[in-house]
């Protein structure tokens, strides 16, 4: 199996990680962080909720890697554990009600922009809900295959390729209404 | 639209600037955590072995100590069962210790090969 060299590198840093080295949680930590907050933030569309949740993910790698089994799914375990913080976030009522109104006052705001190409498509995923913009991230972003998606949502693997499937048809739709 | 999938990536491109301080903290924080939770981990094994050798001695005082050999027996199985599951944990941690410093090794030695693979391809080029 031809792998590149930077997942090479988080193999033998988590496994590191594992043995109980902190530089290696370290460097773990900042190579993955960016893209954490990136995928919380295209969730929850809060920029102070984004840090707060990655603050708690950061905070669940920490006291769990040692009992990671399998040093080569650390990204779609990081993944799920940020997804699960996610989750728990949408679950906290009150919260969830301001987090939704200010959702919808972005796109509102959003919908506008979207005049070119590129400003149209992401206008459009703006308008996904938040279960087809996950794994419409996970594959384009994170470049993550199936069984990664389906391992870091917990979700089987066909529920995985129907959300891709709708969420693309989805956004052909909204650009075509939009040009 | 066949180059949908392009678009999407393009589009999801994100150039937003993150606070460094803040992901620094955050690191610090996780570190934090993690230096406890090995310590947890550590203070666990130690309790459990210091628990597990007092059992052994136990067992033996017992057995020592039976008047009958039904009772000799009896804690003679407890001596070595326990024996027995202290050693085959043991086996297992320092399997799994070796298993990690190998494929440590082996990556070292895939990320490497990676380098020269690249260097060739540029000298090539």
């Amino acid at each position: 199996m031809h792998r590149d060299k930077e997942q090479i590198e988080d193999e033998t840093l988590t496994i590191r990680a594992i043995r109980g080295q902190a530089e290696a949680l370290d460097r773990l930590l900042s190579r993955w962080q960016k893209r954490i907050w990136n995928y919380q933030y295209g969730l929850c569309r809060d920029e102070q909720a984004a840090w707060d949740l990655l603050q708690e993910t950061c905070l669940s790698v920490a006291r769990g890697i040692q009992s990671l089994k399998d040093p080569t799914s650390f990204a779609p375990w990081m993944f799920r554990l940020a997804h699960r913080r996610y989750v728990d976030w949408v679950r906290k009522d009150a919260r969830n009600g301001e987090a939704k109104a200010r959702v919808a006052e972005e796109m509102e705001t959003n919908q506008p922009n979207g005049t070119d190409g590129l400003g149209r498509i992401r206008a459009a995923i703006e308008q996904l809900d938040p279960d087809h913009r996950a794994v419409i991230t996970l594959t384009y972003v994170q470049g993550f295959s199936y069984d990664e998606i389906a391992g870091a949502l917990e979700l089987p693997v066909g529920t995985v390729k129907s959300r891709i499937h709708y969420a693309k048809q989805k956004i052909r739709e909204l650009i075509e209404k939009e040009s | 639209m066949d180059d949908l999938d392009s678009q999407i990536k393009q589009a999801l491109r994100n150039t937003e600037e993150l606070s460094e301080d803040k992901l620094e903290q955050i690191r610090k924080d996780s570190r934090a955590m993690f230096e406890k939770e090995k310590s947890n981990n550590n203070k666990w094994s130690l309790s459990l072995m210091i628990v597990g050798f007092l059992l052994i001695g136990l067992w033996g005082w017992l057995f020592y100590q039976a008047e009958s050999t039904k009772m000799q027996i009896l804690w003679a199985v407890f001596l070595v069962g326990e024996g027995l599951g202290i050693a085959i944990g043991c086996a297992i941690h320092f399997l799994i210790h070796n298993d990690l410093v190998a494929r440590e090794e082996m990556r070292e030695i895939e990320f490497q090969l990676a380098e020269l693979k690249e260097q060739l391809k540029g000298r090539e080029a």
